[in-house]
């Protein structure tokens, strides 16, 4: 009878000693359609040679520019009205602005968004720095659109990219144009 | 308090409520005090000038020596120099309302005008030099941030010259013995600790020393880079982010042991 209870004893609680998946939550619903809507992953999710031809990785998604791609300085255009170059991962672009990639979206605390608090999210997108504070944040991120996103998007956004598997990515760090 | 300090980043750029002319701030007023931090702020070697007036009466709250809090009509006025010649005057009002007000002042010739709150970031200086001149949200991105907004005036940048301030009982509750400390200790504090302290940038490196807990040594790895960073203009990399365009050589010289430090041998 004991060994009865016993093992009817651990039946009943094994289910509530496995976490269970947290619930999606309309906010991170919002933030997920707002990120797969907003052209995002054109230069977070990285472009990688598949079976019937170039692919996004998503086993790296939003993780931004691959760390193990080393890319040569961009080739010098001639004046003129084609100014911009792109890397084939789509994740690093060369223009007037010098070299700039993009960053890991992923809450990886050391190379990622996993320290940020929601507060350094939206101050990014409202003035156009790191966190508010730091170093401009560079073409081609089309600031000057998403700073029109409501507060409320922007928490949505946020708390989407919370719940993506952090991947330890670190991004290479931008560079000025080259000097003439 | 760090996502308080955030917002106030995110607040529309309203139009100022600064006068237009820094004839108009109080800075004439008998009651203007002067005061120079023992620990600076590198502003690629302009010579500055500093000053407070407190309401008649009031009091700074010094009781916690790590955020001072400073009464309602409190202003401060930061002149920035060179060559002799007053190129600014950055101006801090506590308003009515609670509010940091922030601007800062061009001169020309015998008068200082309010600079818009998207700044002049190409202006430039009468021998042709570009100088920029700093926009609200730059201001915002030193000062909203940190444990205190008002960064000069405080106990540890104050340094030795704290006793003088808390003998003129304009302070409320601050502790008789200045703060003591290393100059490079001390340099570091004046010039990273508004965004390096443990409630500010999402960055694990703390240089803000504190009177509680003192200061938390950086990690070897962590000196090459504050090294690699200060060592550098590079504007995607340089630290601070804004607010200089050259290399304090003379810090650099001072950190030099601070930041390499010597390796202990073990027996």
């Amino acid at each position: 009878m004991r060994a009865f209870l016993t093992v009817l004893g651990l039946l009943v609680a094994t289910p509530a000693l496995q976490a269970e998946p947290a619930k999606p939550t309309q906010q991170i619903e919002r933030g997920r359609y707002l990120v797969n809507t907003s052209g995002c992953m054109d230069c977070h999710t990285a472009m990688k040679p598949g079976p019937k031809g170039p692919e996004r990785d998503f086993d790296r998604h939003l993780a931004g520019h691959p760390q193990e791609v080393q890319l040569p300085p961009a080739p010098k255009l001639p004046e003129g009205p084609w100014g911009v170059t792109m890397a084939l991962t789509g994740t690093a672009y060369n223009g007037p602005w010098g070299t700039s990639y993009g960053a890991n979206l992923t809450p990886d605390p050391e190379t990622g968004l996993g320290r940020w608090t929601e507060a350094d999210f939206i101050a990014t997108f409202r003035t156009g720095k790191r966190m508010g504070r730091g170093r401009e944040i560079l073409p081609p991120m089309p600031i000057p659109v998403y700073k029109n996103f409501s507060d409320a998007d922007l928490k949505a956004v946020f708390a989407y990219l919370r719940t993506l598997p952090a991947i330890k990515n670190k991004v290479p760090e931008p560079q000025p144009p080259a000097q003439p | 308090m760090r996502l308080l300090c955030l917002l106030a980043l995110l607040l529309p750029v309203l139009a100022h409520s600064l006068p237009q002319r820094l004839s108009e701030t109080p800075l004439s007023h008998a009651a203007v005090l002067p005061y120079e931090p023992q620990h600076q702020l590198w502003s690629d070697g302009a010579h500055k000038q500093r000053w407070i007036l407190l309401p008649p009466g009031q009091q700074v709250d010094a009781r916690d020596a790590d955020a001072w809090r400073f009464p309602r009509g409190t202003w401060l006025w930061k002149q920035f120099a060179l060559q002799g010649q007053p190129v600014e005057t950055r101006v801090m009002h506590l308003n009515a309302q609670g509010q940091w007000e922030y601007g800062t002042y061009r001169w020309q010739g015998a008068e200082a005008l309010l600079v818009s709150p998207e700044g002049e970031p190409a202006h430039r200086l009468p021998d042709g030099r570009a100088y920029a001149l700093p926009s609200r949200a730059d201001c915002l991105a030193c000062h909203a941030g940190a444990r205190s907004p008002v960064l000069g005036f405080a106990a540890v940048p104050l340094g030795d010259r704290l006793p003088q301030w808390v003998e003129s009982r304009l302070l409320r509750g601050s502790s008789h013995r200045p703060v003591s400390l290393d100059p490079a200790q001390g340099y570091l504090h004046a010039n990273c600790a508004h965004c390096h302290h443990p409630q500010g940038v999402p960055v694990a490196l703390n240089l803000f020393v504190s009177s509680h807990a003192g200061a938390t040594p950086p990690t070897e790895r962590q000196r090459a880079e504050m090294q690699r960073r200060m060592r550098t203009r590079n504007p995607y990399a340089q630290m601070p982010p804004l607010g200089t365009r050259h290399i304090d050589a003379d810090a650099l010289a001072l950190l030099q042991s601070f930041l390499n430090p010597p390796r202990s041998i073990a027996p």
